[in-house]
């Protein structure tokens, strides 16, 4: 009952403020304050103050001076992080992954198949992470276009890219149950039948966009273009070194996905100054998809490597912590999970750190990111709280 | 706004004053005083209005002359109709889904055991009016064990939801028999058995062993063997107790009923011989599954549960057996006790009991008789007569509030109080009309010139008004047309509601799965002859126009035509003596949704729908796979050009069926893109749309829905009529007004439910408005109802076309 009656009383005290105190602030104003904000531009600020307006970050520093009327949130020893970014996901895809009828489909989108309200969506929110790259299915040779959405928001602002980058594999997956003998006469037969037949779909189909011009193969040409990105899913080292030289055959923004046995060819990777986009840490994972053999500290060989590399798989948080379990700093994690994946999918401007500026995704922790038993009190998208812990 | 002067001591005031009111709601201890409502005692009191009274959970006072008490919450509830709360006679509320399969041969299944008390099942159930249900263990086994009688409200533990337990043995006979696999192999139990160390593989937690392999004759033998040795132990009660002869002595005591379930004419002998050697109390259900009733069981006193009686239809010999008449027929015996089951396997089919009722009562039962089988007459078969199914000071408070009928499917639930605790209160939807009497009914003929007057017309907004139609040589005329004629003649049908036919807008026909997935060059007019029979028989049962549209099997799915139900009425060659009722190709339909992925054919996937769908819409040439000399190739994609130029031209909306959120996104951001008209076809997950698809002024079409649903799709989808977006039903007569009842059950204005079931406000679909349109110069197609066509227990009593009665019983 008591907290009914000030709840009630607030808005009357803003009406006094406002009729004493010329309109210094505008009622939108949001700062907060915790007890640690990770710009990600530097060191930590202990204690530090984001100041939020039209869900954009106005202002970010030790100590601000807060107007009297505008709203104020206290985090006591709660710390800030920037959203996270999930740069590999599939989650909010909804009737079917792959257009798996054909091997090739560039045009295939899948913004076209996203359930904005789904469940897994929801989920990441509440896990932190702000903005998510959905990719088609890996079951194609070239399995069509990627999204980047906001894991929460309204319909339309919440789409940052509609048709982000092209999805491809050199991996096995596309082969699968598919058969040299398999009604070799049918209309419906589908290539490929094995791995060098991927690698020799993808050479002969970069190699046709250059010459031949169809609404499948526009899209190819944007790419060899570098207009848009190839995000390519390949995880054995034979598999990293196809993809590396299709690179070097035809000029292409390349971005690897998967990535279990990159430390296997780190000097190579390194070399090309290619990005990673490492799949799901676990300690479960020593044969991964394919028989792949990885090792527990992979981040941290690839960061000692010197390539860029961004963590995976929902809760960020998590995978943060996993990686610096096993070797990988700190700073480079926190890293993983926020600049480099803006980086990757050129949004380093938008999300990605606590700067002014930038969109006010936020996330509120009840204590150290490195403390196991510190949870995600809310999440703010676009200067919006869209997830709270009840 | 400003804060008006001395804002802030009115403030504080109210705030206290809040802080009273809410100190003081708590309906528990405050006796609750229900005021103006008919109540249905289902005891000698018969019903009157008057006022009930409940306090610390017992009936305190009733009585057509009761004062509330003074401390009471006093609740107006005139117009409604309290009766006691409704009980399903076999129903699944609160078991756990796996064990509520289960069954067994040896009696010694407790269905307390299978109880899941955190389920939250009973919510949908309760706002359904029903308060208890009887569950017991599945029909798979002879001899299960002991069945229970369970309210319908949330609890802590199994015991906390007992109203009476054990309430029943579960029996069954006339199982066909099975091969059974041994759990475990001779061989190995041998081995063990000598002392073998062998260790015990973990088996998959399969399909529970079929409970019986035994031939229908030997399960009579162990049934009665069980019944001896039941007997035996009773009248010799040893030191051990065991628990599954103790059960079957309880019966043999006569203080709990037998539930034997039956599936030959034999087994019904057989069963009533057990009882008459063993003085048992024998309640019968699945009677319905016998082809031939025995004489026996209709000389026999018997009660029986009956059911499911929707969506099938109720058995007519089941009928006659209940109520004891079968039109002179020799040997039907006395009326007798029944009770109403709804047998589902999910938790969600008690939610549907009235449905159930409402289907008997269409088939004959007589109304007063289906509502004490949900109350009383249940009550006493499940021996809970003294907790449930009655109305009387001193009894616990049981009962159930609807606002109209409760036998009719639409009226809201207001509240329902199970075994003395409130487990639902709704006093928002809007209240169903109580039916009233019909004494009238229309002659057979009808002449050229006609008036029609009713106190029921349908209104163009859903209401129901005043109103009398002027009809002449097969059309609706003005008043002054038929002024000076004396020969009109004028039939009044009193309290009969009259609407136009209703509009099925969106009637799949057969599925076509063509190589192609685009298939635009199909027509659903194509099939109007092989088809008729279908469409006719709906006719009867009031709708006179139907969208009928292409199978789903294709993205592309072709051309959607509006026909009447009945074809062209005039002989064949000569043109039709009203034009507006040739069929015509008013759409196109594209279909989103699963049923059109093919993995052996493009698309497989949503975004590759989405992509064929928006390529052709685009422009892009179709292709086949068609295997076609060229010039017949070249006039098919032609063919299938011609129909998409329409869709682009916007002169033709597109009915795209799309059912999951991802799929209508899909939906409107294909209308978006290429400014097209849609319509969106069986929407299921709409929960927060409504003002997205209100803005975008998009007409939904509903699929058929049902009480079973889920509650939350249920709830969004009677959002959307509130909000305002335009509504048509599909499927056929039945289930639009199925679905129409359970929107309106479920909140959505009545009018609005109405107006769909005649696909008024979709404008997408004009023509198919205006064709059942009630106008001067439009054709004199009507129905006339015995009551509101969303009360399903309503029927229609003349269907007319164009001024001739062509279908339709005597109320």
């Amino acid at each position: 009952m008591l907290s009914h009656g000030k709840t009630k009383m607030r808005p009357w005290c803003f009406a006094i403020l406002a009729v004493v105190v010329p309109m210094t602030a505008q009622a939108e104003d949001l700062f907060i304050k915790a007890s640690r904000v990770y710009t990600l531009d530097g060191p930590p600020l202990a204690p530090g103050v984001v100041h939020v307006r039209d869900g954009k970050i106005v202002a970010v520093a030790g100590e601000l001076a807060i107007p009297p009327g505008s709203r104020f949130r206290d985090l006591g020893s709660g710390v800030l992080l920037p959203g996270f970014i999930d740069a590999a996901s599939s989650a909010g895809l909804d009737g079917g992954r792959t257009e798996s009828t054909v091997e090739v489909s560039p045009r295939i989108r899948a913004c076209d198949a996203v359930d904005p309200s789904h469940s897994s969506l929801r989920r990441l929110c509440q896990q932190g992470v702000t903005t998510v790259h959905i990719l088609p299915g890996t079951d194609n040779v070239i399995s069509g276009l990627s999204c980047i959405l906001k894991t929460s928001g309204d319909r339309k602002n919440r789409v940052l890219r509609e048709d982000h980058g092209l999805a491809i594999t050199t991996s096995s997956d596309p082969t699968e149950g598919n058969s040299s003998r398999n009604r070799p006469d049918s209309p419906y037969n589908r290539q490929p039948t094995n791995r060098m037949g991927v690698v020799w779909i993808l050479r002969s189909e970069f190699g046709l966009a250059t010459r031949t011009s169809t609404p499948d193969r526009a899209v190819l040409r944007e790419v060899l273009s570098g207009a848009r990105p190839v995000f390519c899913t390949s995880r054995l080292d034979t598999d990293l070194l196809a993809a590396l030289r299709l690179r070097e055959e035809f000029p292409m923004r390349l971005v690897l996905v998967g990535g279990q046995e990159a430390y296997r060819v780190r000097q190579q990777i390194a070399a090309a100054k290619v990005p990673v986009l490492l799949a799901p840490l676990s300690t479960s994972a020593g044969i991964g998809p394919e028989s792949t053999e990885t090792i527990l500290n992979l981040p941290g060989v690839l960061h000692e490597a010197g390539i860029p590399f961004c963590l995976t798989g929902g809760d960020l948080l998590d995978q943060a912590r996993f990686a610096v379990r096993f070797g990988l700093p700190k700073d480079a994690a926190l890293e993983a999970i926020t600049v480099q994946p803006a980086r990757v999918l050129q949004l380093e401007q938008r999300v990605g750190r606590i700067q002014a500026g930038r969109d006010a995704d936020l996330v509120a922790l009840s204590g150290d990111p490195w403390d196991g038993t510190s949870r995600v009190l809310w999440t703010m998208i676009d200067g919006v709280i869209r997830a709270e812990e009840p | 706004m400003g804060l008006p002067r001395g804002g802030f001591p009115a403030l504080l005031l109210w705030t206290c004053l809040l802080g009273l009111s809410a100190a003081d709601k708590q309906p528990d201890e405050k006796p609750l005083a229900l005021v103006g409502g008919l109540i249905r005692t289902q005891t000698e009191a018969g019903d009157f209005v008057g006022c009930l009274v409940v306090d610390k959970g017992r009936i305190v006072a009733l009585g057509p002359d009761v004062q509330p008490p003074g401390n009471a919450r006093v609740v107006n509830v005139s117009g409604c109709v309290i009766t006691p709360g409704l009980v399903d006679a076999r129903g699944v509320v609160g078991l756990n889904p796996s064990a509520a399969s289960e069954g067994g041969r040896d009696g010694t299944l407790d269905i307390l055991d299978a109880v899941d008390p955190y389920a939250d099942d009973w919510r949908t159930a309760a706002r359904h009016g029903v308060t208890a249900v009887a569950v017991q263990p599945a029909g798979s086994g002879n001899l299960g064990g002991s069945g229970a009688v369970l309210r319908i409200a949330p609890a802590e533990t199994p015991t906390d939801l007992v109203i009476r337990s054990p309430a029943a043995v579960q029996a069954c006979l006339g199982i066909a028999p099975r091969a059974e696999t041994p759990a475990t192999s001779p061989l190995l139990d041998l081995l063990r058995s000598r002392g073998f160390q062998i260790p015990v593989q973990p088996q998959q937690p399969a399909a529970p062993p079929p409970a019986t392999t035994l031939t229908r004759y030997a399960q009579y033998e162990q049934l009665r063997g069980q019944f001896d040795a039941a007997k035996r132990y009773a009248e010799n009660p040893p030191a051990r107790k065991d628990r599954a002869r103790e059960l079957l002595a309880e019966a043999i005591r006569g203080r709990i009923p037998v539930r034997m379930e039956v599936h030959y004419e034999d087994d019904v002998r057989n069963a009533l011989r057990l009882a008459a050697d063993f003085n048992l109390r024998m309640v019968f259900e699945r009677v319905e599954r016998c082809r031939v009733i025995p004489e026996e069981l209709s000389k026999s006193r018997c009660g029986l549960v009956i059911g499911p009686l929707w969506p099938e239809r109720p058995s007519i010999a089941i009928r006659d057996l209940v109520l004891g008449s079968s039109g002179g027929r020799e040997g039907v015996g006395e009326a007798r006790k029944f009770a109403i089951g709804t047998y589902g396997s999910d938790p969600q089919s008690t939610a549907a009991l009235r449905f159930h009722a409402a289907s008997a009562v269409t088939a004959g039962y007589p109304r007063n008789r289906v509502l004490s089988a949900l109350t009383s007459e249940a009550a006493d078969l499940l021996g809970v007569g003294d907790k449930l199914g009655r109305l009387a000071v001193g009894r616990v408070a049981d009962l159930a509030v609807f606002a109209g009928d409760p036998l009719d499917p639409s009226a809201p639930v207001r509240l329902a109080i199970s075994q003395g605790r409130i487990t639902h209160e709704n006093w928002e939807a809007e209240a169903a009309e109580t039916p009233r009497l019909v004494g009238t009914s229309t002659p057979d003929k009808l002449p050229n010139r006609f008036t029609l007057r009713t106190r029921r017309l349908l209104a163009p907004d859903g209401t129901w008004k005043e109103g009398a139609l002027h009809v002449s040589d097969g059309r609706f005329v003005a008043e002054s047309q038929l002024a000076g004629d004396n020969s009109v003649v004028t039939i009044d049908l009193g309290d009969l509601a009259v609407t136009p036919g209703l509009v099925s807008g969106h009637f799949p026909l057969t599925a076509e799965q063509t190589p192609d997935a685009d298939a635009s060059h199909l027509r659903a007019a194509d099939l109007l002859f092989a088809e008729q029979p279908r469409l006719r028989s709906q006719r009867e049962a009031g709708m006179l126009w139907a969208v009928i549209a292409p199978g789903s099997a294709n993205v592309l799915a072709g051309v959607v035509t509006l026909t009447p139900t009945d074809g062209p009425t005039s002989d064949a060659g000569k043109t039709p003596a009203i034009t507006e009722r040739a069929p015509r190709d008013i759409a196109f339909k594209g279909v989103l949704t699963a049923s059109a992925r093919n993995r052996d054919r493009y698309p497989a996937s949503l975004a590759g729908q989405y992509g064929l769908l928006s390529d052709r819409i685009r422009g892009m040439n179709s292709e086949t796979r068609l295997y076609l000399p060229d010039p017949i190739r070249q006039a098919l994609l032609a063919e299938r050009e011609r129909r998409l130029d329409l869709v682009r031209s916007r002169a033709w909306p597109m009915l795209i069926e799309a059912q999951t959120r991802a799929e209508i996104e899909a939906a409107l951001r294909l209308a978006e893109q290429f400014r097209i008209r849609i319509l969106l076809v069986n929407p299921r997950d709409v929960d927060g749309l409504g003002e997205v698809l209100r803005s975008a002024t998009v007409g939904v079409v509903l699929a058929p829905t049902r009480p079973t649903d889920a509650e939350r799709t249920v709830q969004a989808l009677s959002r959307l009529a509130s909000v305002g977006v335009p509504l048509a039903l599909g499927g056929d007569a039945v289930e639009m007004r199925t679905t129409a009842a359970v929107l309106a059950a479920a909140g959505t204005p009545r009018a609005a439910a109405r107006r769909a079931l005649i696909a008024a406000d979709v404008e997408t679909l004009a023509p198919t408005a205006a064709a059942s349109r009630i106008a001067p110069g439009s054709p004199a197609d009507l129905v006339i109802w015995s009551g509101d066509p969303l009360d399903l227990t309503s029927r229609p009593v003349a269907v007319i076309v164009e001024g001739k009665r062509v279908a339709g019983s005597a109320p």
